[in-house]
């Protein structure tokens, strides 16, 4: 595995908590929503990737680790409240979804990729963090080998499960 | 990166009694894809031409090619490089200009980008006959 560059945090780093609104506009505070595990997803309702992902990403991702306290947070990037909703109301998630309409948060973990926004570099994004929010494992949209059931992702948290167990 | 991706377009418009065929002529920058009109998969965003200004519209979208992504077991079909939508339809008794859109969404390698709309506008020219 390569070792990702992002822009404000990289590999190890520890994620300073954050406050972001849900679709209704309640302040959720990140460390209230986090787990023993946490994946973080970056998505947007014009990105065809998370689209396609969507329906797999709970159902299917989450709830295998389901025994491991692994939490799905996801946020949407740099759009109001009224488009963002459509997701959670159209794929049925249940887990938290936060809206960072200005981008901001979503710049401190989008990774250095030329050319693009960090809007756009951090689309499709997941990243797992540990329960300190560290990141321990961050894998970016690459058209090449993007795949809808994330099954590097599902390896990933496998392996920091497995390697937390040897401890 | 806006201006990279960003189509150009190049209305050419003519008229025959009330008949209006117009090519639109796009230029998709080197690197960069969007989508057919029918996506290979239901997930794509498809390309969409509008038009204002003529009735009974028909447009024939151009013939996508195949590129082959890592991820998918068939290629995708996308529309790329220099390419040619054509609009017909009956012009309006107080309809000189013709204009419209194309919404469309442009890939890179590495990511898509958000969709967007290029406008055009044209006043289709009497067709040459007799050549």
């Amino acid at each position: 595995m390569t070792t990702p560059i992002l822009s404000s945090y990289t590999l190890g780093d520890t994620v300073e908590d954050f406050v972001l609104p849900d679709v209704e506009g309640n302040p959720v505070r990140f460390s209230d929503v986090t787990g023993k595990w946490t994946l973080v997803y970056f998505t947007t309702t014009w990105c065809p990737y998370c689209t396609a992902e969507a329906p797999y990403l709970e159902s299917e991702l989450v709830a295998g680790f389901a025994d491991h306290d692994l939490k799905l947070v996801i946020i949407d990037v740099k759009e109001p409240a009224a488009v963002a909703r459509m997701l959670p109301d159209r794929f049925e998630w249940k887990s938290p979804f936060l809206v960072d309409a200005d981008g901001v948060i979503c710049e401190r973990f989008a990774p250095i990729k030329e050319g693009l926004a960090p809007e756009v570099a951090i689309i499709n994004a997941h990243l797992v963090l540990d329960e300190n929010r560290v990141i321990r494992f961050a894998e970016y949209l690459n058209m090449e080998r993007f795949d809808v059931h994330a099954v590097a992702v599902k390896a990933a948290i496998e392996a920091l499960l497995a390697e937390a167990a040897d401890g | 990166m806006d201006d990279l991706v960003t189509l150009a377009v190049t209305p050419v418009g003519e008229v025959t009694d009330d008949h209006v065929r117009i090519v639109l002529e796009v230029d998709v920058p080197a690197g960069v894809h969007i989508e057919p009109h029918r996506p290979t998969e239901p997930f794509l965003i498809p390309t969409v031409v509008t038009v204002n200004g003529l009735d009974d519209v028909e447009i024939i979208y151009p013939d996508p090619v195949a590129k082959h992504l890592g991820w998918n077991d068939v290629a995708l079909m996308v529309l790329e490089g220099p390419l040619e939508f054509v609009v017909t339809g009956q012009r309006r008794p107080d309809g000189e200009v013709v204009s419209g859109g194309i919404s469309y969404q442009p890939c890179l390698g590495g990511a898509c980008l958000p969709p967007r709309t290029v406008t055009w506008s044209t006043q289709p020219n009497p067709a040459k006959v007799g050549l």
